[in-house]
This record gives structure tokens, C-alpha cells and sequence, in this order.
């Protein structure tokens, strides 16, 4: 496996992911994918936004929280909203 | 397996994935809070998902993305997929 | 003009005929302790000549020879995008003439940090990997193999923890070695895709030798420096379109992506389990095909079950005898005794020692098979089988209307019902809840296991855990039923499909998993322990007064309100084989339904006052030493008779082991011999079956009402009192029956006819529920 391209392929694939989300999925370490993500950064293929968590039962909520319900109230109840950069393709298909 | 005798039928289900085979997710019938639960483990519509276990009488494993999820047989049979070229690839094979 | 610096710099760092070495490698991977460890305090530091970048050199005593060690400003790259670190570690290592770069990389990391090493070897120099932090990468799970990294890599790799200078001996000998001969670095050679317009590119490059020329020719076509010339960047133009028409990606990417994959091969190469993911999944695959096959799953799951409560017990029993022995000489004779010395009044000290030192006493004789018990299932939780049971008994629980998840609070609840009703909020579907929570007063929680151990000891010493594992056997049915019969009746309808996260196999971590069992243990210390002596106090005094004809006053046990109270409630549990004279035990239930735990600590509580006279002599004239003692010399004897029993295969020998010690050591526990003479085995087991199925605690009782409101624990508290009642009736009146069959025969028919009734009732419920919502619906239609 190459990982610069399996990344590639894959956030290409989703359009938008976490570095976590990319580096579970292809069984490679975050670091990696965070090297590799700054390569296709400066190649100007991604770019990187800032996702609110807690909003609802989304793509990455796969949390201990128990529920949507419980991240929901979890993430207003606390003083500021966690968020979690995402990357999103800008590439052709 | 005897279980298997109705898989043929439905090359469309997850029920007639065999242990190892991979396929695209097409759609989750079922229930909103099902349709909802299987979303937040990245069982949706387009995703790549292997079959690691099963499918038996319990129901089946399987992998999506780096993760595992065990799922109900009940549940199994509302996940359709896209069915694999399984002929195609063996075609190819035997050229 | 950094070349210059460096090149000035290189000359300067070496004086005389000294070797110079350099150190490279990222930040944050252990290089300046590196650095520390070789030249100790022989080091200076100041700034590169031009910029702000730290420099730092020093000299090392190696085998009696002197060098140069130079830190190199720790870098993630040697191509670009570094900054002014960058530049200089870049220029030194392709100007200076070191005579060995050391590349130290972290083990736990290592596809990251070899991404330098391939930078690194592009330079030619002779070179020297440190695989540090190996003692972090064992314990993330990984195999560090520097053999084969160094087969991968072809030059030396030194495994070490520089924290510790573990493996320092090794790199000096390595760093000789090199030094003597140095190791030849291939500098990579691409595919000719990429290789052939490499070399075009280069010959139009200044430079004085092939490896800078070489260099410079890669961060022009990654495209992380800028050409200086026109010619040159046409050059750089056509190799990047001749790549990209040979790989079919753009050059900057094609080189970049060679250059991750080799790192992400060669990680592999140098780590066992390198993908550990991978290696792990496919453990995790092979076990999986096992616990989850349709016919081994449910024979497993209840075989595992079995082997961590039988092993709780044995082994616990080890160091039963001790906790005991010695919880009972220093709280209930050590106590008593401080407070006679004192002077305080005869009375005072026995509430006090025998009240509460007794209750403590008994919380502490079980910490052993209880503490054990939490170790197993933290085991369980951490190993990752837990979620696999719930998918295996899957099938099972949904033919009774369950979810499989339902069997993880079950699971909890075998340490306390409490957090095992709340517990049940996991089950997504209202229906699966209520079924679940309305089960959980059936599973046997620790505080009922005290009352089980108590009884075990004195009636079942050689089948101990068989009749324990029984009574756990018997709670698992009467919720399963429980659940089947509500669910059929009262609360029709179907478990929701099971989805579940299955999370990889791991090596549970020892820290945690005591960590998790000390926390279940330290709330039941704390809370029972508390509550026991509470309600020791109470009941050793309750039974010191009574009404007499002047009004309240001290009387004998006889006469006391518990004994009053107790006696006219006695003719109740005759059926099931409790007699007149043994309304200690009915104290006991009566207290349990407070809480369970409280149902020995009555017992004891009363045993002890009909025993405090004989005590008071022992507070008088202990003798803690000599008990002392005697408790240590069961620990031995303990464990010896479990080996000489081990070929029992059950492991249960431990219980008549434990016996031989409570006959040598004179059985010191006043109540379990109290117990004795108060019940047969088979009343005994009717009790106990009493104890498991009736009234949840007042805590749980309270965790019932949270979740499902006050009727249906209501309907808990009278269900599981009935269902108590009527199954210990059954057991005794079967047990004897051939002494008065008739009566008997009455009493089981009795109890029958009185669980078809709530059959019957249930349905009724069941059929109004169903009414009513079809009637809610045909009102939203109109």
C-alpha cells in the first residue's frame, strides 16, 4: 500500500474526513495521515475546515456518549463546543 | 451452509455476501432510529464494507472502515448492497 | 551562503585528527538525550554563525578515542519547508565531511521518522540508525526488529531507550565499528520512471558532487525549492512532465509518494506487528471466527463465565480464611479489647467490637473471591469478549424478547444491580429497556454473594461452588422468564435488530484492569461497609429491648422487639423450611430488604449478642498475637490443598481446604456456627433462594423507580417477593416431601396456581395496553 495515494483515493472518495476518520480506515498511524494530508495541503488538492462537533449524530460522532441525544446536551452543556479540523478534496474526481 | 439457499436470490442484500467479499453499501431500509444507529457506525449509503463473519443464523460481521460492527440478523437483511461482479472477475480470471 | 557557513563550520567542528559525528533525527525523539549520553558534560552550545538556530557540540570519550559530536537541529525533513533549522541541518549534511551521521528515530513511530532516514541516506554519509524508545513501542503492543530493519535499511541499527542508556553499550560498540569501517549507504535508487528523469535533471545542476547535485535535484522536482535559473527550470519542467507521463501523477507527488511508501514498507520490515492493525485484525479475525460461530458462541460465553467464578472462588478461598482471621482479631478482639483496657462499660464494648467490628469483619472475609470476581470481569470489559458475548447470546435473548446488549448490564449486575439498572439506558428500544431493567433484581450482586459464601462455608463446604454458581444459574433463569413472561404479556412485542461495535482483541493492561476492579470493590467496601455497620449497632441493640409490662426496658433476646416482631412473621416462611426457633433468619430478611448485604450483618448481629458473654472474656484476655499468626499459617494451607486438589477440574477443593483450616483454627466465626444450628441444607438453600429473588435493595429499588417509574417497581418489588416466596417454597416442600406429602403436595399447588394467576393478570394488563393504543390510533384517524 502506498499511503500517500490510499489517502488520496479515499478522502477523494468522501470528499470531506478526519485525519482520525482517514487513518482508522486505512489502518495507518494519524501521524502518517497528517504528513500526508500537509503534502496534498501544499499541493493545493485539500484544505482543511473546521468542524463543529456535537452537532448531531453526523459522519464522526461514533462517540462513548451514548447516543446522538447525549453528545447533543454533552457538547451544549459544555463552555465551548469541541471542533475538530476535518479535510475536504478539492481535486477533480 | 444451508443458510445460504435463499442468498441467490437477493444478490442485492448483504445477505448474499459470502465470508471475505467486499461490496458498496446502496441503501439502509428500516427504521429512521436503525436507519440512525447504523449511520453513526459509518454504515451508509456508498461506503465500502467486507464481511468478516457470517452471514449465519446469528447474523454477521462486519468491517467498515477500521471497524468492526456486529450486526443482528434482522438487521442484515435491510442492508442492500451493490451486487459484486463476482462472474465478471472470474471470467477474467479464467482468460 | 548557508553552504559557506556550514562548510566553515564542518572545518572548525573538527580539530585535529578527532572523528566528527553527527546526530540527526526529528524533534522530540530522545537526540539531546542522545547527545547528553555520549558527550556528557564535554558539550558547548552557541548559535549557527547567521541565524538563531541553536548549536550545540561536544566531545565523547568512545573506547578511549576522542570525537566530535554535533546536534543537528532536530527536523521532520531534509527537502523543504523547514525553515531556517532545516537549512542548516540540510547544508551540514551535505557539505560538511562527517564521518558518521547517527539517525535516531522513535520506535513507536517509526514509518514517520523514516521518512528522514530516506532523506538522510540520499546524502551518501555513512550512517547509523538508533531505534529509541523501543521500551514505548513494547509497550504500545509492538515487536521492535532492528535486525530487520537493518537487513531493510542495509546500514547498522542499535535498539535503545536513551532515557535509560539501555542499548548504549551496543551503539558504542556500532559507533567503533562504523567509524573503523564505515558502512556503505546506497543512495536510493528510484523506479526508471522516476530515476531516468532524475538523472537528466541533475546534469544540468551546479554542484560539486554527485549526491548534492542528486539532492537538489529532488527538491526542484518536489517542487519545494525554486529553480535559479531559466535553463534550469526548463529542465526541472521537462522531467516533471516525462514522470508524469510515465506514472500518471504529477512528478512532485509520484517522488513524494515513492518516498511514503518505502517508509511505510520498511516500517514494516522493522517491526513485528509493523502494521500492527493489520497483524492485530487478523488475531482479532481468528479469535473472532471461534467465540462467534453459531455453535461454540453460547457454549463459550457460559464456559468463560463459569471459569472466572470458579476461579474467584478457589483462589479467593486462599486468602479467605486470612481476611477473615485477622479483619476478626484486630476489629472485633483487638477492638474490644482497647476499649475494656479503656474502662469503658461491659455493654459499650460489646456493641461496639461485636456490632460493628463483627459487621466489618464479615465485609472484609469476603474482599478475596469478590475482588477476584471484579479483576475477571474488568479481564472481560478490557480484553474486548464483552461486546462478543452480547453478539453471541444474541439469538438466544432476542427468542426471549431481548436485545443482546441486554446481557451487558446482567453482566454489571452480578456486581451490583444498581449501575446494572441504570446501566440498561444503552438499550435503545423502551420496550428492550423495561424487560432489562425489570431483570436485573434477579442477578446475584455481590452483597447476596456474602449470604452465599456464609452458607456455602457452613452447608456445602465440598460443592461450594457448584451451589454458588447454582444460585447464579437460578437468577439468570428467573430474569430470562422473567422477561420471556413479561414480554409475552404485559409488554408485547419484538427486540430491535442488534448493532453492535465489536472493538479489536487486546492484551487487557494490568493497571487498568486492577484500577477498574479496585473501583467496583471500594464502592462496595465503602457503601456496604458502611451500611453493615449501621445496621450491626441497630440489631445488636434491637435485640436488648422489648416491651415489658412497665413499658420500653432491656430484656433478654426472647422478649426484645426483633425477636416480637421476627417470631410473628416466622410462621410466614415455615413453608419454605424456616422454623420457630430460627427468627434470627427472618431478622435477617426483614433488614435485607434494605439492603442485602445487611442480611448477614443482622444475622451476625444477633448471633454475636446471644454469644457476647463468651466474648467478653476473649476482649478480656485476647490473644491477637497467637491469631495472628494461625491466620498467615491459612494462607499456605490454603493454597497447598488447592494444588494437592488441582486435578479436581472444577477447582473447587478450595472449600474443603478452607474447612480443614476453620476446624484447626477452631471455627472463630460465632455466627456462622450459629448458622449451622439453625438450618438443614436443603432449608438452607431455600433461604438462600429467598435471598436471591426478593426485594432489591433500597438503592436499587430507587434505580428502578428513576428508570421505570414507581409502578413498575412497584410490580418489582411485589413480583420478585412472590416469586421468592413461592420458589423457595417449591424447593423445600419438594425437598420433604416424603414426610408429609399431603401438606406438601398443597403448598406446591398453592404456589402453581398463584403464578397462573399472574399469567393471567399480566395478559389482562397486556391486552388493556394493547386496547388502549389501538383506540389512540383509530383517534388520530378520525
Amino acid at each position: 500500500m502506498n499511503p500517500l495515494f490510499a489517502v488520496r483515493d479515499l478522502l477523494r472518495q468522501r470528499q470531506i474526513a478526519t485525519s482520525g476518520q482517514l487513518a482508522t480506515e486505512l489502518s495507518l498511524a494519524t501521524e502518517i495521515v497528517d504528513d500526508v494530508l500537509a503534502h496534498w495541503q501544499r499541493r493545493g488538492m485539500v484544505e482543511s475546515e473546521v468542524v463543529e462537533t456535537g452537532r448531531g449524530c453526523g459522519i464522526g460522532s461514533r462517540s462513548s456518549c451514548g447516543g446522538c441525544n447525549g453528545c447533543d446536551i454533552a457538547a451544549k452543556a459544555g463552555p465551548s463546543s469541541p471542533s475538530i479540523s476535518a479535510y475536504r478534496w478539492l481535486g477533480t474526481h | 451452509m444451508y443458510e445460504r439457499r435463499d442468498d441467490f436470490l437477493d444478490p442485492f442484500s448483504l445477505v448474499g455476501l459470502r465470508t471475505g467479499e467486499s461490496a458498496h453499501v446502496s441503501e439502509v431500509a428500516g427504521g429512521r432510529a436503525m436507519v440512525q444507529r447504523l449511520a453513526m457506525l459509518g454504515i451508509r449509503p456508498g461506503v465500502l464494507v467486507t464481511l468478516l463473519h457470517g452471514p449465519g443464523r446469528r447474523g454477521a460481521v462486519l468491517r467498515v472502515g477500521g471497524a468492526r460492527v456486529a450486526l443482528g440478523r434482522g438487521v442484515i437483511e435491510h442492508i442492500k448492497i451493490v451486487p459484486q461482479a463476482r462472474s465478471t472477475v472470474q471470467e477474467m480470471a479464467a482468460q | 551562503m548557508s553552504d559557506i557557513m556550514a562548510k566553515a563550520l564542518a572545518a572548525g567542528a573538527r580539530s585535529g585528527d578527532m572523528p566528527v559525528i553527527a546526530i540527526a533525527g526529528n524533534p522530540n525523539c530522545g537526540k539531546t538525550t542522545l547527545f547528553n549520553l555520549l558527550t556528557g558534560a564535554r558539550q558547548k552550545v552557541g548559535n549557527w554563525p547567521g541565524v538563531t538556530v541553536e548549536y550545540r557540540s561536544g566531545t565523547a570519550r568512545i573506547d578511549g578515542r576522542k570525537m566530535s559530536v554535533v546536534d543537528l537541529p532536530g527536523v521532520y525533513s531534509l527537502l523543504g519547508g523547514g525553515g531556517a533549522d532545516q537549512d542548516v541541518a540540510r547544508s551540514y549534511l551535505l557539505h560538511s565531511d562527517a564521518d558518521l551521521v547517527i539517525n535516531i528515530v522513535d520506535a513507536a513511530n517509526l514509518e514517520r521518522h523514516l521518512s528522514m532516514t530516506f532523506e538522510l541516506m540520499q546524502t551518501g554519509k555513512p550512517l547509523v540508525v538508533v531505534m529509541n524508545m523501543v521500551d514505548e513501542a513494547e509497550a504500545m503492543g509492538l515487536l521492535p526488529n532492528p535486525e530487520g530493519l537493518a537487513e531493510a535499511l542495509g546500514v547498522p541499527v542499535v535498539p535503545m531507550v536513551a532515557r535509560t542508556g539501555r542499548g548504549f553499550g551496543q551503539l558504542v560498540e556500532t559507533i567503533v565499528a562504523a567509524l573503523r569501517e564505515p558502512p556503505v549507504v546506497h543512495t536510493h535508487v528510484f523506479e526508471p520512471a522516476i530515476e531516468n528523469p532524475l538523472r537528466n535533471l541533475r546534469a544540468h545542476l551546479p554542484g560539486e558532487s554527485y549526491v548534492q547535485k542528486r539532492f537538489e535535484a529532488l527538491r526542484l522536482i518536489e517542487d519545494v525549492t525554486e529553480p535559479q535559473t531559466s535553463e534550469i527550470a526548463n529542465a526541472v519542467a521537462e522531467a516533471a512532465a516525462s514522470i508524469r507521463a510515465m506514472t500518471g501523477e504529477a512528478a512532485a507527488d509520484a517522488v513524494a509518494g515513492h518516498r511514503f511508501g518505502w517508509a511505510h514498507d520498511t516500517a514494516r520490515r522493522g517491526m513485528g506487528f509493523g502494521d500492527r492493525k493489520g497483524a492485530g485484525r487478523h488475531m482479532t479475525d481468528v479469535i473472532d471466527r471461534v467465540v462467534l460461530s453459531d455453535w461454540l458462541g453460547v457454549p463459550i460465553f457460559l464456559a468463560v463465565l463459569y471459569a472466572v467464578f470458579v476461579v474467584s472462588f478457589s483462589g479467593g478461598n486462599i486468602f479467605l480464611d486470612l481476611f477473615d482471621q485477622v479483619s476478626a482479631t484486630l476489629l472485633i478482639d483487638g477492638v474490644g479489647h482497647l476499649l475494656h483496657v479503656l474502662g469503658l462499660p461491659d455493654w459499650l464494648v460489646a456493641v461496639t467490637a461485636g456490632g460493628v467490628g463483627g459487621g466489618l469483619n464479615l465485609v472484609f472475609t469476603f474482599v478475596p473471591p469478590i475482588g477476584l470476581t471484579f479483576v475477571f470481569l474488568a479481564l472481560l470489559e478490557d480484553s474486548g469478549y464483552m461486546a462478543r458475548a452480547a453478539y453471541a447470546m444474541d439469538r438466544l435473548m432476542r427468542k426471549m424478547g431481548l436485545p443482546g446488549n441486554a446481557l451487558v448490564p446482567m453482566i454489571v449486575g452480578f456486581g451490583c444491580n444498581v449501575p446494572a439498572i441504570m446501566g440498561s439506558r444503552i438499550i435503545e428500544d423502551p420496550r428492550g429497556r423495561l424487560l432489562t431493567v425489570l431483570m436485573q433484581p434477579f442477578m446475584s450482586c455481590s452483597a447476596r454473594l456474602t449470604i452465599y459464601m456464609a452458607f456455602a462455608v457452613v452447608f456445602f463446604r465440598e460443592s461450594g461452588g457448584q451451589v454458588v454458581f447454582a444460585l447464579y444459574v437460578l437468577g439468570i433463569v428467573v430474569a430470562f422468564l422473567t422477561a420471556l413472561l413479561i414480554g409475552r404479556t404485559a409488554v408485547r412485542g419484538e427486540a430491535m435488530p442488534f448493532v453492535m461495535e465489536l472493538p479489536p482483541y487486546r492484551l487487557p493492561s494490568l493497571r487498568s484492569v486492577l484500577l477498574q476492579a479496585w473501583q467496583r470493590l471500594k464502592v462496595f467496601l465503602m457503601r456496604v461497609g458502611r451500611v453493615i455497620a449501621a445496621i450491626g449497632i441497630v440489631l445488636f441493640i434491637l435485640p436488648g429491648i422489648g416491651w415489658t409490662g412497665s413499658g420500653i426496658a432491656t430484656t433478654d433476646i426472647e422478649h426484645s422487639f426483633l425477636a416480637e416482631g421476627s417470631k410473628a412473621l416466622t410462621p410466614l416462611f415455615t413453608p419454605m423450611g424456616i422454623e420457630k426457633d430460627n427468627w434470627p433468619a427472618v431478622s435477617g430478611l426483614i433488614a435485607g430488604a434494605a439492603a442485602k448485604e445487611i442480611v448477614i450483618g443482622a444475622l451476625n448481629g444477633i448471633y454475636q449478642r446471644q454469644d457476647s458473654a463468651d466474648q467478653m472474656a476473649r476482649y478480656r484476655d485476647p490473644d491477637l498475637l497467637g491469631q495472628l499468626v494461625a491466620a498467615l499459617q491459612t494462607v499456605p494451607d490454603n493454597a497447598v490443598a488447592l494444588v494437592t486438589t488441582f486435578g479436581d477440574p472444577l477447582g473447587l477443593a478450595a472449600f474443603e481446604s478452607s474447612e480443614a483450616a476453620t476446624e484447626a483454627s477452631g471455627a472463630s466465626n460465632a455466627t456462622l456456627k450459629a448458622i449451622a444450628e439453625g438450618f438443614t441444607p436443603l432449608s438452607a438453600f431455600a433461604y438462600l433462594v429467598f435471598v436471591l429473588l426478593y426485594v432489591p435493595c433500597a438503592a436499587a429499588m430507587g434505580a428502578l423507580k428513576r428508570e421505570v417509574g414507581w409502578g413498575w417497581m412497584g410490580f418489582s418489588v411485589a413480583y420478585g417477593v412472590g416469586l421468592g416466596w413461592g420458589a423457595a417454597t417449591l424447593i423445600y416442600q419438594t425437598g420433604t416431601f416424603a414426610a408429609h406429602p399431603q401438606s406438601s403436595a398443597l403448598w406446591i399447588a398453592g404456589v402453581l396456581g398463584a403464578f397462573g394467576l399472574l399469567i393471567v393478570g399480566l395478559r389482562l394488563i397486556g391486552d388493556r395496553t394493547v386496547a388502549r393504543a389501538r383506540l389512540r390510533l383509530a383517534e388520530q384517524r378520525t
